[in-house]
């Protein structure tokens, strides 16, 4: 897994299924998750397979999450926000978790 | 302003076309997806040097090079930033170069004469089997994190493939303070014969890179990481999650705990957008990429639209900063701001400089081949990742008549998914090339269709009002 | 004696349809097909077995789509018991207006269609917002729908590929990257197929060409007018949603695997499969009017197609009058029409004739 070095920055805090993690502020949302021992992003549509990030530079697309409602997001390129909700993907997108808001 | 010239991407290559771009009087817009400029090479150089960590000294003098690069480029007034921006669309037309950009959730288009391609390169996403697992990365993603977050990985990682930046990241990390507990190396340990007149070479022009090379090797030796050379098999195990890395070398396998297994294979240029542009590619059988075909300006098949930097060929960043260089002399001459031989004359050193780098690169990709064992992935091996499709079916539809990627990716799905092919398009040419007996370059690659990044329906309807 | 019964150049939809019919009653057949990059109008397909609106001012085309979606179940049960594979054939469909205009046009136009079709004449239901709601609660504030049962959707990609597989296990050749350039009549009857380099890659004693946009060059020399043209269609795909919408519509739909589809244009452009900007927004606007969720999807891909047109949108069957024994098919609905192409117009190649009752599809019709 990873740890972090460097100083103590700025904390931002937001919420992952339930769980609130603590991240730095200018971090992707990957990074954060990582960093909180979170490997797991989502479960791929076609076998459900369960999917982390792969490459971290936007190319693979596996570390697609849900944020604030709206699905496919590229957590590797989002950057936290203080209070923002993030998902995982369990297989399809659902609907119903698109409309929440 | 409306721009002469737009550049994508603000690593070496388009940062130094951008600065002697404007240094010239061009009015330059750079686009880039990231929140600060630097590419993949020099990520997070300006965040990093305002941080007061020891990290810019963990990574290494190459890195701190970027820095110069980039402030440079801050000191010119034509330069348009347009950081957190991702290009979508790209059309090339008779009146010019149509990017469909996304800033901030909102589309927008903006066209221009000329558009410079500095993409980059990517990892060459290589299957193996447990390679879907989370806890398996690339090297790459490791260094990206790095430098971004300031992540380092667990003792107990596993570092596989081959390379240079196999042996650059296990220095990085115990710069850091972390020992990695094995590295599993494809490459042979010693530089084979038939390599030996291509290392002269290398070492002819260019020995303090030889040397830079060798010592990291060494630092790995002498801290004790344990080192085993020559791996042909390589496997990803665990449920869930990794939990454990299998490998074969020689006759046996070996099994080894891991809770991060990083993989590197090379780089290869990123050519989704050149490949989206339609432009000409052409099959780099040693390296096994594929390459835009460029004029000797660096022009590609499409009017207008210049490739320049990694994502042209791989030659590294110093290369990408003088092609930069050079290049956007070639354009502000076309633009009528410099003189064409004062273009040629500025950029005789620069050209003499490149020269100089070819010959390490050669060595390099021969001492450094994709490695054999993973280009055939076996029948159960996952090979698109997003569809979940199996080389396998790649393998039955090419014995049903499938002549090319395009019609295997209609058959199959593979390539359809949210990657849109750029993690599986290389490794199902190279199968369907071997299944058929022919090149890959017969074979061919996706046709690649907007969008090139993520945009909504919404969004896109948007352009309609 | 020549090589097969029957050659068949072109290994779309139609090709394959036909190449799989005549495995299947025995014959021995071959399929030609162009390579990778060939203009292949089935890659591009919607995927709708349709009826509604097909056929106004030739009620024998509204007929004939009406029996292919009779054959339809059956056929697709047939390929799916032989290949494993599943086309995802759903009956039931809707004809959806995004504004009143486009409702009246649907309307009248059907209204038109049934009056022809006097006694074949099929069902439909018109409903109004409040109705189609009752079915489709996420459509937006729009006219309404028009629904019948006969209309429906499938896999066309899955349909290509079992076609594919099961002409072959049933004996038929199928040689890709073999594009034909001539086909000439060999001296003691039947016909051969000459490649690009002069050579005869073939020789049958009947010849189908059903080579799409590549059909004309080759069958003008053999006394048959083709008067095609493309006709360019882009079509949206956005990523993939837990299953919702279960049937069609005219512009939208939801397809097995989650992804949404979103048509479908109609452009003059030659033989240019590229999208363009505004083509792709005004198809995702017109479509958000009628299933406003659609906004906050993704798009995924998008890309151009060309449909087979005719001037009057309705199919081309004709044998050459001077040619006998070769015999020349286009349309542009090789989906819904794929039924009646494998199972009933094999019969007419291998009888060397079309019934009367088809006389009507004969190019001829551009003349009068």
């Amino acid at each position: 897994m990873f740890k972090r070095i460097g100083k103590n920055e700025q904390q931002v805090t937001f919420e992952f299924l339930h769980r609130t993690v603590i991240a730095r502020e200018g971090d992707t949302i990957a990074a954060a998750l990582l960093a909180a021992g979170i490997l797991e992003f989502r479960q791929a549509p076609e076998d459900q397979s369960r999917r982390g990030p792969y490459c971290m530079i936007g190319n693979c697309f596996e570390c697609l999450v849900q944020i604030e409602g709206l699905g496919s997001r590229q957590a590797c390129r989002e950057r936290v926000r203080n209070g923002m909700r993030v998902k995982p993907h369990r297989g399809r997108i659902e609907l119903e978790e698109h409309d929440e808001t | 302003m409306k721009p002469d010239v737009i550049v994508i991407g603000t690593g070496p290559g388009g940062i130094a076309s951008a600065t002697t771009l404007a240094q010239a009087g061009v009015n330059v817009r750079i686009v880039d997806e990231q929140p600060y400029a630097g590419g993949q090479v020099y990520r997070a150089s300006e965040k990093i040097a305002a941080s007061r960590t020891s990290l810019r000294e963990w990574l290494g003098s190459d890195y701190a090079q970027g820095l110069d690069l980039i402030q440079a480029a801050r000191r010119e007034g034509n330069i348009d930033w347009c950081f957190d921006t991702s290009v979508w669309d790209i059309s090339c037309r008779e009146d010019g170069i149509q990017l469909g950009l996304l800033k901030d959730e909102k589309a927008s288009t903006i066209d221009a004469p000329h558009v410079v391609l500095a993409t980059g390169a990517m990892e060459r996403p290589t299957p193996f089997s447990g390679w879907t697992l989370p806890g398996v990365m690339s090297i790459g993603a490791a260094q990206t994190l790095f430098k971004d977050a300031g992540l380092i990985p667990d003792d107990d990682v596993v570092l596989a493939g081959s390379g240079p930046l196999l042996y650059l990241f296990a220095n990085q990390l115990l710069n850091a303070g972390t020992r990695p507990g094995l590295i599993v190396d494809t490459a042979p340990k010693w530089v084979s014969a038939r390599h030996l007149l291509q290392l002269a070479s290398a070492a002819r022009h260019n020995l303090p890179a030889l040397y830079k090379g060798l010592a990291w090797r060494q630092r790995i030796n002498r801290a004790g990481i344990p080192h085993v050379y020559g791996v042909c098999e390589l496997h990803a195990c665990g449920a869930g999650r990794v939990e454990s890395v299998k490998y074969r070398n020689g006759g046996r396998i070996q099994e080894v705990p891991a809770s991060l297994l990083l993989v590197h294979d090379g780089v290869i240029p990123n050519t989704h957008l050149s490949v989206a542009a339609n432009c000409h590619h052409i099959w780099q059988a040693r390296q096994r990429y594929w390459q835009p075909q460029l004029d000797v300006h660096g022009q590609t098949s499409q009017p207008g639209l210049w490739a320049v930097g990694d994502g042209a060929g791989i030659l590294g960043a110093e290369a990408a900063t003088l092609k930069g260089r050079i290049l956007a002399r070639h354009l502000a001459a076309k633009l009528g701001l410099i003189s064409p031989n004062e273009s040629q004359k500025t950029s005789q050193n620069d050209q003499r400089m490149l020269a100089k780098l070819i010959p390490l690169r050669r060595f390099l990709d021969q001492q450094f081949p994709p490695a054999a064992a993973f280009r055939e992935p076996g029948n159960d091996t996952v090979v698109c990742r997003c569809e979940a499709v199996k080389a396998q079916e790649i393998r039955q539809i090419a014995k049903l008549g499938c002549v090319g990627p395009n019609q295997a990716r209609s058959f199959t799905r593979a390539g359809m998914g949210p990657c849109m092919g750029r993690q599986c398009g290389n490794n199902v040419s190279q199968l369907l090339a071997d299944e058929l007996g022919k090149s890959v370059q017969e074979v061919g690659y996706y046709s690649t269709r907007p969008p090139i990044k993520p945009v909504t329906l919404g969004q896109l309807a948007s352009l309609a009002d | 004696m020549a090589d097969y019964d029957v050659a068949i150049v072109g290994g779309g939809l139609l090709g394959s349809a036909f190449g799989w019919g005549m495995a299947r009653a025995g014959q021995s057949c071959v399929v030609f097909d162009e390579g990778d990059n060939a203009i292949r109008t089935a890659r591009g397909n919607f995927g709708l077995v349709w009826v509604q609106g097909k056929g106004a001012g030739m009620p024998a085309y509204a007929a004939w789509s009406m029996k292919s979606t009779q054959l339809w179940s059956g056929f697709a049960a047939e390929l799916q018991d032989s290949t494993g594979m599943d086309l995802h054939y759903v009956k039931g469909g809707y004809d959806i207006a995004a504004d009143e205009e486009e409702y009246r046009q649907s309307i009248s136009r059907l209204q038109q269609i049934q009056d022809e079709m006097g006694s074949g004449a099929y069902t439909y239901e018109i409903l109004d917002n409040a109705q189609l709601k009752s079915v489709m609660p996420l459509i937006g504030d729009i006219p309404g729908a028009i629904y019948t049962e006969h209309d429906g959707h499938c896999n066309p990609l899955t349909l290509l590929r079992a076609l594919h597989q099961d002409m072959q296990k049933r004996g038929a050749q199928y040689r890709p990257n073999s594009p034909v350039t001539e086909v000439r009549q060999q001296t003691g009857g039947g016909y051969e197929l000459v490649d690009q380099a002069g050579q005869i890659v073939a020789s049958a004693a009947r010849v189908v060409i059903s080579a799409g946009h590549g059909s004309t060059r080759l069958a003008e020399p053999l006394g048959i007018d083709l008067p095609i043209y493309a006709d360019q269609g882009q079509v949206l795909v956005s990523e993939k949603v837990a299953p919702i919408m279960q049937y069609p519509t005219t512009g939208v739909r939801q397809t097995d695997n989650g992804s949404f589809l979103l048509g479908v244009s109609s452009k003059d452009v030659g033989l240019d499969t590229r999208t363009d900007l505004t083509t792709l927004a005004g198809i995702a606007k017109r479509c958000i009017r009628i299933f406003p969720f659609l906004a906050r999807l993704r798009l995924q891909r998008a890309w151009g197609a060309l449909r087979v047109m005719t001037p009057d949108g309705c199919p081309v069957y004709q044998q050459s009058a001077t040619y006998p024994g070769v015999f020349s098919f286009a349309c542009h609905s090789g989906v819904t029409l794929a039924a009646c192409h494998a199972l009933e117009v094999t019969k007419w190649i291998m009888d060397g004739d079309i019934p009367a009752a088809f006389e009507v599809f004969h190019p001829r019709r551009f003349h009068v």
